[in-house]
């Protein structure tokens, strides 16, 4: 977490004395101590900070001035992505992200221009700040902030990005790259901070049969069972469609648990809702 | 109860008039402690804090309770009022040449960034509840004393800042309460008018958690010093 | 015997190897047991034309066997389940299911 202290209108040395005292008393031990100051009271700070064992980041606004008290040895953390087939860098940042409090930082750097592209919309959808990019040597880099998702102000709301995804399948285990995409997908979609919903309809309630899935193996991913089983246990509704499921002689009882059967209404509902973004491969 | 011996060595060791103040921000009528009333008149956050000190008051204050709205404001029970943010009020009671030098002001007054539903106020020793803040008014060679022994433990400076307005409730308890160390403040002309803060009395805003290392030193300093 | 048989199970056989990648990449990738009898099927029955050891034969009509059960046994799932998508894999179950026929054909008559 990051500790926020306005100290506007102090100005130097006495600022710095202030900052002291506060950096000898931590709230919580390693925590980063975010002073906002005046213009012109950040001087000597950096000096100050290095004493008590941290590292001063002075960001400089018009009319205020940051201080970001980092305790040293303790920087920014880094992850590099290059290499990694999409949805990977997505989900290594969105993991990584989530294990951060409000308000750290995190350098995310790659080889693809692309891959740090897809990687910025994916946490910018999610509500955090990107604060610079850049290029280094042959790496592309983009710092985030970890910020909380602004609630949408109710008038808006139809306007803004929607937050819930929609999948609706209806190709089976005879399909393995389609049957892939749809978990796949809703993992990224997941660590995205979205709301996912997955519609198995013809062949598609087949992938929900108990032992249908385990027999679906890509040598790139891990078994399809157990992308399915994450997603579930991540908190993405699954339904199986009832006409579909009875067509195939399919019954609640065969499906995997976390698979509920529901009928055309809930369909027809989740597509006309227009805060769902609906898919389907 | 929990602080009554802090409180005792305090007054003990400095020679205090009156009692250390414990004050508390409660954020829902849930934490307001058991048994605590309502403050029977309105009154400013600053004559709550000499009630208590000097007649020993126990009690809370809401939005209805507050009469001094910069207070209640600084300490977010009560939204600011328009003309003192705007800097117009200060400005016309003559504290700033400009309208602009008194908006740097107001601006800069620490202020919590929440809102809460009522303030607490008991003297120290009969405190039943954690205060945000432990509030001394006292002479300016008890203050000497006191901030001697809070930088007795890891020494440095002592950082003191005020403003000259809402001393006893921004700079006394808001800039603590946020800041987590301590702060000395001279009063401001509304505290030192209508509540009683003396010629000679000035205020130390101090968090609870350092009242030990401060009895602590002050026992020292009595040893060292007579 | 007559060789023509043998000669149509491995036609059927090179053919099943083009249909076979097609359909092992409907199903993900995933190398199972059928395709490798697939390729065993092959050379066992190449191996019986062009040497015409009884020998090589049987083991040509064992595996040609082999390749339509293990057909039907790891395509189960998916047939069972998928009306929509089985018909991608029709070509490459008519062909094997020519197999079974045509093996026993070249040994009995």
């Amino acid at each position: 977490m990051v500790r926020t202290i306005k100290a506007l209108g102090i100005r130097a040395p006495n600022a710095g004395f202030l900052a002291a005292n506060v950096l000898k008393n931590p709230q919580t031990p390693g925590e980063e101590v975010r002073f906002i100051v005046s213009p012109g009271a950040e001087a000597g700070m950096d000096t100050m900070a290095r004493k008590y064992g941290y590292t001063a980041e002075i960001a400089k606004g018009e009319k205020e001035v940051e201080v970001r008290m980092v305790p040293s040895g303790k920087t920014t953390e880094e992850i590099d992505v290059t290499g990694e087939t999409c949805p990977g860098p997505v989900m290594i940042v969105g993991d990584k992200l989530s294990s951060l409090g409000i308000g750290e930082r995190l350098k995310v750097r790659s080889a693809s221009a692309d891959t740090i592209a897809d990687v910025s919309a994916a946490v910018t959808a999610s509500g955090s700040l990107i604060l610079s990019q850049g290029k280094e040597g042959d790496r592309n880099f983009i710092i985030v902030e970890k910020a909380e998702k602004k609630a949408v102000a109710a008038g808006t709301a139809a306007l803004a990005s929607k937050d819930r995804v929609v999948v609706a399948q209806s190709n089976g285990i005879g399909n393995a790259e389609r049957a892939y995409a749809t978990f796949i997908f809703s993992k990224v979609a997941l660590s995205m901070g979205k709301e996912v919903t997955i519609f198995l309809l013809m062949d598609g309630v087949g992938i929900a049969r108990k032992g249908n899935a385990a027999t679906v193996k890509h040598p790139a991913f891990p078994v399809l069972s157990q992308l399915m089983d994450e997603v579930i246990k991540a908190g993405a509704n699954v339904y199986a469609c009832e006409l579909s499921a009875s067509f195939r002689g399919i019954k609640e009882a065969d499906l995997v648990p976390g698979v509920k059967l529901a009928g055309a209404a809930t369909f027809i509902q989740l597509l006309s809702d227009p805060g769902n973004a609906v898919v389907n491969f | 109860m929990k602080y009554e011996s802090l409180s005792t060595d305090l007054i003990g060791l400095l020679g205090l008039k009156g009692s250390p103040v414990a004050v508390k921000l409660a954020k829902t009528p849930a934490d307001i402690p058991q048994g605590y009333q309502k403050m029977s008149e309105k009154h400013r956050h600053c004559q709550f804090v000499q009630d208590a000190r000097l007649k020993g008051t126990i009690g809370y204050a809401t939005k209805a309770e507050h009469l001094c709205k910069g207070g209640a404001a600084v300490m977010g029970i009560e939204p600011s009022p328009e003309l003192v943010a705007d800097g117009t009020t200060y400005q016309k009671l003559g504290n700033f040449k400009t309208v602009e030098g008194a908006v740097e002001t107001v601006s800069a007054i620490p202020k919590v960034s929440e809102q809460f539903y009522a303030s607490v106020y008991a003297p120290l020793e009969k405190a039943e509840f954690e205060p945000d803040v432990v509030v001394i008014v006292a002479t300016p060679r008890q203050v000497l004393r006191l901030s001697q022994a809070y930088l007795h433990a890891t020494g440095g400076r002592f950082a003191a800042d005020y403003s000259g307005i809402q001393s006893l409730c921004a700079d006394a308890v808001v800039a603590v309460r946020e800041r987590g160390v301590p702060n000395v403040t001279l009063g401001c002309n509304g505290s030192r008018k209508y509540s009683g803060i003396a010629e000679d009395e000035v205020i130390f805003g101090v968090p609870v958690k350092d009242l030990e290392n401060i009895v602590a030193a002050l026992k020292t300093f009595r040893e060292k010093w007579g | 015997m007559d060789i023509t048989y043998l000669v149509t199970g491995l036609a059927i056989l090179v053919s099943a190897m083009a249909t076979g990648f097609i359909i092992f990449r409907m199903q993900g990738m995933h190398l199972m047991a059928h395709f490798v009898a697939i390729i065993l099927a092959l050379i066992a029955t190449l191996a019986a034309v062009v040497t015409g050891m009884t020998a090589a034969v049987y083991a040509a009509v064992v595996l040609q066997f082999i390749v339509t059960i293990t057909a039907y046994t790891q395509l189960a799932p998916t047939l069972k389940d998928s009306f929509q998508t089985s018909p991608g894999y029709s070509a490459h179950l008519a062909i094997v299911t020519m197999l079974p026929v045509l093996a026993l054909a070249g040994l009995l008559l």
